[in-house]
């Protein structure tokens, strides 16, 4: 198997000879490498994605430790794109990695999104305007943006395409913290309240003001579906499934689906919330 | 319900919807893993991360190259290095309270009725090409006189089949079935292309004739993922209010992210073809 290294020469049969070839070539921007986005960072690196910019300026701390790919008593303190980095050069020490240790900011969105072919938005809930000038500056680069959320048992993926509706067009203004706002944000971002959360917790995670709870099923599984739509993105394979339209699953559902949020709505949201609080009484 | 216990610890943010008694039951369970491979050794880790209290681990094998593209542990530096042992090092650092047994020389004939006693559920992610039908079948037969619960988890490129035993319900001998019939005929069961990938599935099967299994890394990531809450279904109380019962045989959960979809499937549709692979 010529130019492909042993390590991943099992990737040939799921993916074809050129197009790991392909993979090796690419450079995928991750904002935020915490849960969804550390995760991703572990999957992409096995396949032989090339080049990385990883952009955090947190340190892990315990409480990251059920769900995060670099996250281990050991690390607690450090900080995530220095660990992450390595993590990434032990599976593949030819691999070229940026790293943004002050995360994304205003001023450096356009300088993150400025070498890479996509970009994965795993910004915390609590940064919209950070959020914001991402997808903007990813929007003017004309390239691809996966927003991939989870939450409970459930995650959904949010793919921005650089032709697709804009951040304003889809989301209005959610940084002004208004109910309506966020109603219109968080249709988009989790267009499925799961039966067993209720709309309070779901909207305050939301808006960044509580955590959502969130453990390691259904961010690996968020990282999967991520990973699956940039690694078939970038072989050439197939676009991804834009907004406004959603990928969203659930495992204690059940089910993985495509949700049009174009034409979802509030009513519609509070009568699932309705239906999930009978089940749980029952 | 934010217990007392878990404020500031690893399973702060699991708390906000696992309960005490959930987190209970999950620090109370024993599971076992055997084989600690593409599909082994994540699950084992994501179990850790759950704050599953008591793990038995067991893999004969050290780190090579090619596991790479998908092993959760499998790095240069690690290559030669006793999977077991390895593994052993991580869950402790995700879990310093971890009861851990560790087995290096895997499960063999001789230590798998001890591994397998007093123990809730077991993960049976041997080796597909090495271990063969006649010994998973011992293996599974005797965790089920013990009254546990066993899944035969696997990937096939960016899919997984989930297919979970029940000690009251179907043992796992149909999902055993396909897995002889997939490597006796070195391909993967044709009916599989109604739900996963037909193209995926079709190159596969061509490498699968040739001896080599072919894998790709996402596919960990969905099989941990749906494998893990499967075996929180089983072990937390039915009071837990998210709570559904397992999927168990003849229904198994099929998930392929390239689809995508999830959801439960009949085993008993498939019972022409053959297996997968790790």
């Amino acid at each position: 198997m010529n130019g492909i290294p042993e390590a991943f020469s099992h990737n040939v049969g799921v993916v074809t000879p050129e197009e790991q070839e392909r993979l090796q070539e690419s450079t995928v921007g991750i904002a935020g490498v915490g849960g969804v986005g550390g995760n991703v960072a572990h999957i992409l690196a096995r396949t032989g994605v090339g080049r990385f910019v990883l952009a955090d300026p947190d340190t892990f701390s315990e409480s990251n430790i059920n769900r995060q790919f670099g996250a281990y008593v050991d690390t607690v303190g450090r900080k995530k794109v220095d660990v992450t980095a390595e993590l990434i050069r032990s599976v593949n020490p030819r691999a070229e990695i940026t790293v943004m240790d002050e995360g994304i900011t205003p001023e450096t969105a356009e300088e993150f999104v400025d070498s890479v072919d996509v970009v994965v938005d795993a910004i915390d809930f609590d940064r919209p305007d950070v959020r914001k000038s991402l997808l903007a500056a990813a929007r003017r680069a004309r390239v691809y943006s996966f927003l991939c959320p989870a939450f409970g048992f459930g995650a959904s993926l949010v793919v921005f395409s650089p032709d697709g509706p804009s951040y304003e067009e889809l989301f209005g203004s959610p940084e002004d913290g208004t109910l309506g706002s966020l109603m219109k944000y968080s249709r988009r971002i989790l267009p499925v309240i799961p039966s067993y959360i209720d709309v309070e917790s779901y909207l305050k995670g939301l808006a960044g003001k509580s955590h959502l709870p969130t453990f390691s099923p259904s961010v690996m599984l968020a990282a999967a579906l991520t990973a699956t739509d940039v690694v078939l993105l970038v072989v050439g394979r197939r676009e991804p499934v834009c907004l406004p339209k959603v990928k969203w699953l659930d495992l204690v559902e059940c089910t993985m689906k495509v949700v049009d949020t174009d034409r979802f709505s509030l009513r519609r949201l509070l009568r699932m919330a309705a239906v999930g609080m009978r089940r749980r009484n029952a | 319900m934010m217990s007392r216990d878990t404020k500031g610890s690893f399973l702060e943010r699991t708390s906000l919807l696992f309960d005490e008694e959930a987190l209970g039951k999950l620090a109370d369970s024993r599971i076992v893993v055997m084989g600690l491979g593409g599909v082994g050794g994540i699950i084992a880790v994501t179990l850790a991360r759950m704050g599953v209290g008591h793990l038995r681990i067991a893999d004969p094998g050290v780190f090579d190259p090619p596991d790479i593209n998908r092993q959760y542990a499998a790095v240069h530096g690690r290559v030669g290095c006793k999977k077991a042992e390895v593994y052993a090092e991580l869950l402790e650092d995700i879990n310093p309270d971890l009861e851990l047994s560790v087995y290096p020389d895997g499960v063999t004939e001789e230590n798998y009725v001890e591994m397998t006693r007093d123990v809730d559920f077991v993960v049976e992610a041997m080796d597909i090409m090495t271990v063969d039908g006649a010994f998973r079948r011992k293996v599974a037969a005797e965790v089920r006189s013990n009254g546990a619960y066993i899944m035969l988890p696997v990937i096939m490129g960016f899919a997984t089949a989930v297919p979970v035993s029940s000690p009251d319900g179907m043992a796992l001998d149909p999902f055993l079935d396909l897995v002889d019939a997939a490597r006796e005929r070195g391909g993967l069961p044709t009916a599989l292309g109604g739900v996963m990938n037909p193209h995926v599935l079709s190159a596969m099967s061509q490498h699968m004739a040739r001896g080599t299994i072919p894998s790709l890394a996402c596919a960990t990531g969905l099989v941990a993922a749906v494998a893990v809450t499967e075996i929180v279904m089983a072990l937390v109380p039915p009071s837990v209010p998210w709570r559904r019962e397992p999927v168990v045989l003849p229904r198994l959960i099929l998930a392929d992210t390239s689809v995508p979809v999830l959801r439960e499937v009949d085993i008993r549709d498939f019972a022409a073809g053959g297996g997968g692979g790790r």
